[in-house]
């Protein structure tokens, strides 16, 4: 029978502990290829935009630098009705599209349902990957509503090819900016009735 | 290689987990059948072999029972809550998750050493070393706090900032890898992998009730552990597996709660609260893999 002494024991321990906190410093300071680091200055976080108060997004977008790198116009089909409102997110962090994170979008904007075909367009800053998602909030109640894991509202993103995946930024990538004008469409789907 | 910090989501890792488990159980019944087809050539095959074979399913099936109804919102709750106070902020992607695995192995080796030489916890887990056999099945033989013990363990990982699906999927890794190890059919492998890698030798050692072999390796993944703390035994003679005080039964009930039975005869036989005390909490005895008469802990 093998037994170790109480010292060595106790080293062992020691030992433990030291490599644990050791690793987890370690893990800490692999950030993700496409997420900025932890440490980012929480004042370039955008505050959560408001559903209600579209002008504060439209206030804070003049304010800012000028506009120069073109326009995004996003057309949208199948809504099917006028009631209430589209909400379109612009993402270009691929984390905050995946996890749907709207305290990280770049652009966004609340636009009046109408049935069938509409369009918005954005003024982009910048040139760059960016995707898309949106719903049709039909009870403008600022929320995308669910039944358990079914959505009740219509959806869609960018490069959106079956309404059945989980969207990703992989998939709803595009680049934009690089030209005066760029076109995305997106159809919106919707898989419970109302 | 930057694919290598790409972010992963919980989800997915959670996916992954289930997926990589459910699958190992059920690739572990072509395992088996291999071994059946090795003790058939070996003359070995008999119907106590069977009868223990079946007995190791059945405690599985207990074991689950048992720990989805005590211990399942116990885990899930205990990660969570403690993800709150979590120290570091740390990332999914594939290095964090192999440091994670790393560490949940070095968890793992002394979670394993207290199950070992704490009387208590050894009434759970003398359920997994009471087979007289050593095969794929016997990996999957379990006692009914197996699940609880852990949780202790790993609590930790969680505090220094690892996801708690990490920590999950981290510790589901070295069961299934150590689940594997459970077979004769390898005898050993290239010194350099037997150096650092636990494997079906050194695992066979712990599962020795040889009095050379008592509580050794107990590695997961990594037999550097064991090397390093001072409880390393190589394979050197035949293992005799199973208990020092064999239980003799492929009962179910009986495999699954002789542990708690013989803890139960400890301390109440035990003379006085502080004898009950030290009865519940010293190693099992002179020896670990039976349980202590009261004379051997006072």
């Amino acid at each position: 029978m093998i037994a170790p002494t109480r010292a060595r024991t106790l080293a062992a321990l020691t030992f433990t502990l030291a490599f644990m906190a050791g690793g987890a410093l370690l893990a800490s300071t692999i950030r993700p290829a496409n997420q900025p680091p932890a440490t980012r200055p929480s004042a370039t976080v955008k505050p959560p935009p408001s559903f209600s108060d579209e002008k504060t997004m439209e206030n804070e977008e003049t304010a800012g630098e000028p506009a120069t790198s073109g326009h995004l116009t996003v057309t949208i089909d199948g809504v099917r009705s006028n009631k209430g409102k589209i909400i379109i997110a612009i993402f270009d962090d691929a984390t905050a599209f995946d996890t749907q994170d709207y305290t990280q979008i770049v652009d966004y904007a609340e636009i009046k349902a109408v049935t069938g075909r509409t369009s918005h367009d954005f003024q982009l800053r910048k040139a760059g990957l960016l995707a898309i998602s949106l719903y049709h909030d039909e009870n403008s109640n600022g929320s995308f509503d669910l039944s358990g894991e079914v959505p009740d509202e219509g959806y869609g993103t960018s490069g959106m090819e079956s309404p059945y995946e989980t969207p990703t930024f992989q998939n709803a990538q595009f680049s934009a900016g690089n030209k005066a004008e760029t076109h995305i469409n997106i159809e919106m789907h919707y898989l419970n009735g109302l | 290689m930057e694919f290598l910090s790409q972010h992963i989501d919980q989800h997915v890792i959670e996916y992954w987990e289930t997926l990589i488990n459910d699958w190992f159980f059920v690739f572990a019944f072509g395992l088996l059948a291999i071994e059946f087809g090795r003790y058939a050539v070996l003359k070995r095959l008999n119907w106590q072999l069977v009868g223990d074979t079946i007995t190791n399913y059945i405690t599985l099936a207990f074991f689950i029972a048992t720990s989805y109804v005590l211990f399942g919102a116990l885990y899930v709750g205990t990660y969570f809550y403690a993800a709150q106070f979590s120290f570091f902020e740390i990332d999914i992607n594939l290095l964090t998750i192999a440091i994670a695995i790393i560490l949940a192995d070095l968890v793992y080796y002394w979670e394993h050493r207290f199950m070992h030489r704490v009387n208590l916890a050894w009434a759970t887990h003398t359920v997994h070393h009471s087979s007289p056999h050593f095969n794929i099945s016997v990996a999957y033989r379990f006692g009914p706090l197996d699940g609880f013990f852990p949780i202790f363990f790993h609590v930790p990982l969680v505090l220094l900032g690892f996801d708690p699906f990490l920590v999950f999927f981290a510790e589901i890794m070295v069961q299934i890898y150590q689940t594997a190890l459970h077979t004769e059919f390898f005898k050993k492998f290239p010194r350099p992998v037997e150096a650092v890698l636990n494997t079906p030798s050194h695992h066979r050692v712990h599962h020795g009730s040889n009095e050379k072999y008592l509580d050794a390796n107990y590695a997961g993944i990594f037999i550097i552990w064991d090397r390093l703390f001072g409880t390393f035994v190589e394979e050197d003679e035949p293992v005799v597996y199973g208990l020092v005080k064999p239980i003799n039964t492929n009962n179910p009930f009986m495999v699954f709660l002789h542990g708690f039975w013989r803890l139960w005869e400890d301390v109440s036989t035990a003379p006085g609260i502080k004898a009950k005390i030290t009865s519940l909490i010293a190693s099992p005895g002179g020896f670990s893999k039976t349980s202590p008469s009261p004379k051997q802990i006072s």
